[in-house]
């Protein structure tokens, strides 16, 4: 069984590594989604998997029971990776609202960052179009 | 000491309650904010006084004996960082103004920030290395929140890249605490610190490592962090910015300097650190060195500050740790008055760049406290930088560490080079820079008080350096007592228990 659970986190993290190169927002959400599952197949294994659900009974010997607290450590990283990639999701679609872009261009970096615009556009907090516009708080 | 750490930890949470649910307009929100972060100051200043006995607050949450339950420790680490934190609260509150940040993003900012300080306050109090992982996504996940604040495309972007790479980061940081539970049986940190020694090496190699590892992503050590972050920080709100700047890489180094004991030690993961460490204080710098966008080159330096931190607190020693509380401590102050005044600078120019930076729109109270800033992290004598540059070299010195420490010290002569040039830029009267014929608008002082009191902090830490280094030492030999965090937090006898497989198959 570990054996599997190991194969399965490799692929798992192979997968998501190849998903995170891409230059596509919604690939890379993938691959961060792909990678929070091979993290809880990881601990899963190194909780030292067992078959039986860890309640008292007499019927079913100790060594049988998985051990619950790698399960419960999981339930909290199921629910943040959960809530970060619908953060993620959403920053995509701000994303495309402003630039009609769902990939990674190539930024003309410059060396003077920021100018007067967007200082300005960060002011009204409704940020660089507003600031275009000549919308001033 | 019973209700102090609670109070530190529950207020800001229900103030963000209030602040969301309240629906306040700008002036209460303000007002909310500013008392609450001056109770929280008051409290953590008394509490550094509490927690200077021998002795850890320990609270074991539901009753639950350690290491079956959650347990919080209070220790004079702890106490120090939640001290700084609350005084750095307290000062961005003050800086993020309606006048100068505009009225929706103040009042955005109020209730994440506490949050975020929620978050800060839980990762310095947990006694338990799963509730360090929990905290530090709160802390994340609000930064989140907060850099989208500005709204403006370059946010977007760096914010991407932001949530990417700390998700990265936790994955790390997870697996490595699932292979530490699996190789110790625990979770309680100190617990841990006993089970390691005992424990099979190689899975605890595996899983330090990998920890470690999530730590320096976040502490932003050179071969992990060197590019998200100085494109991360410029992005936020300025007051935020000098938050993020001052506390969030430092979170990386208190993980840091809290698991040493456990992580660091017992694996020889040190002596990697000692270097990565030192070739962090010299890339950041010459980067940082290269950059005309002010606060991209105060990004660049928060890499080459932490280097010198992470230097310290390699050497595994109490005089290293010491040395890099100490540094933390005053780097966390320092760099914050320099994002503040870099905020403040960008405002008035209307321009990031220092090349577009004009000496006589800066006035003299500004030029005054970046001074004392600048001279600090420079390390010039009667301030705190000095002190904590001369306590990491003599630490590094003590260990033989001759290669490390001559980079440490190349390092820092760039790092007086740098300020001189954002002094030349934006506040010396150069045949570039002529004065003009209008003098600009003069601005109240008075705008600059929550700066001053950084600043004031700051020279005091530099002034009481005696006292602040018996302190310091203190809580390094705190840290490194395993033995006594056993005894005191961990129920006696269970620490002897045997590891997982084995309690299973007793019952068999």
């Amino acid at each position: 069984m570990s054996l599997i659970l190991a194969i399965s986190a490799f692929l798992t993290t192979a997968a998501g590594v190849y998903l995170l190169m891409d230059r596509s927002y919604f690939r890379v959400v993938l691959g961060v989604g792909f990678i929070g599952h091979a993290t809880n197949l990881i601990v899963i294994a190194a909780g030292r998997w067992k078959p039986e659900p860890p309640i008292v009974d007499l019927s079913v010997p100790a060594a049988r029971m998985a051990d619950p607290l790698p399960h419960a450590l999981l339930l909290t990283a199921i629910v943040i990776s959960m809530a970060v990639g619908l953060y993620l999701l959403a920053l995509i679609v701000a994303n495309l609202r402003f630039t009609g872009q769902v990939s990674v261009e190539p930024a003309p970096e410059s060396d003077d960052g920021a100018g007067a615009e967007e200082i300005a556009g960060e002011l009204s907090g409704q940020g660089l179009e507003q600031a275009r516009k000549g919308i001033t708080p | 000491m019973t209700v102090e750490p609670l109070i530190l930890f529950l207020l800001p949470l229900l103030t963000a309650m209030l602040l969301w649910l309240g629906g306040l307009d700008y002036r209460k929100a303000r007002a909310v904010s500013l008392i609450v972060a001056g109770i929280m100051t008051v409290v953590a200043a008394w509490m550094i006084v509490l927690a200077d006995t021998n002795h850890r607050w320990v609270h074991f949450v539901g009753e639950w004996p350690a290491p079956f339950g959650i347990t919080w420790v209070v220790d004079r680490l702890s106490a120090l960082f939640a001290f700084i934190q609350a005084v750095l609260l307290l000062g961005a509150m003050g800086m993020l103004r309606a006048d100068t940040h505009g009225e929706t993003v103040s009042v955005r900012s109020y209730p994440l920030m506490f949050v975020l300080s929620f978050g800060l306050m839980g990762a310095s109090f947990t006694g338990d290395i799963f509730n360090l992982f929990v905290m530090f996504e709160i802390v994340l996940i609000t930064s989140y929140a907060l850099i989208q604040i500005p709204g403006t495309q370059r946010s977007l972007k760096a914010g991407f890249a932001n949530v990417v790479i700390n998700v990265i980061a936790a994955a790390f940081f997870f697996v490595g605490v699932g292979i530490l539970y699996g190789a110790c049986g625990s979770v309680n940190m100190a617990d841990l610190a006993v089970r390691v020694n005992t424990a099979d090496p190689a899975l605890v190699l595996a899983g330090s490592s990998m920890v470690v590892v999530a730590f320096a992503i976040k502490a932003g050590v050179v071969p992990f962090a060197v590019f998200w972050l100085p494109s991360t920080y410029p992005t936020f709100t300025g007051p935020v910015a000098a938050f993020f700047g001052g506390m969030l890489t430092k979170l990386g180094v208190y993980a840091l300097i809290r698991t040493a004991p456990i992580l660091l030690v017992p694996t020889g993961l040190d002596r990697i650190l000692l270097w990565a460490g030192a070739a962090a204080a010299l890339v950041g710098v010459l980067m940082a060195f290269a950059q005309y966008e002010l606060r991209r080159l105060l990004s660049f330096h928060i890499v080459s500050q932490v280097g010198y931190m992470v230097a310290a607190l390699s050497l595994s020693t109490s005089a290293g740790i010491a040395a890099a509380i100490f540094f933390a401590l005053h780097n966390i102050l320092v760099k914050s008055s320099l994002y503040f005044a870099a905020d403040e600078l960008e405002r008035f120019n209307g321009s990031r760049d220092l090349r577009r930076m004009n000496w006589y729109r800066s006035d003299r109270v500004l030029a005054l406290l970046f001074c004392i800033a600048a001279f600090s992290i420079a390390g010039v004598p009667p301030l705190s930088g000095f002190f904590g540059k001369l306590s990491v070299f003599q630490a590094v010195y003590a260990e033989g560490a001759i290669g490390p420490l001559a980079l440490l010290v190349i390092a820092s002569f760039f790092t007086l080079a740098s300020m001189v040039k954002i002094w030349n830029f934006a506040f010396q009267e150069t045949p570039e820079n002529p004065r003009p014929d209008d003098t600009g608008e003069l601005r109240p002082a008075a705008r600059l008080l929550p700066l001053g009191l950084i600043a004031a902090v700051s020279v005091a830490m530099g002034i009481g350096a005696g006292w602040m280094g018996r302190y310091t030492r203190a809580a390094s030999i705190q840290v490194l007592d395993t033995g006594g965090a056993s005894r005191e937090v961990i129920l006696p006898g269970a620490e002897q228990r045997p590891p997982p497989k084995a309690r299973l198959l007793e019952h068999h």
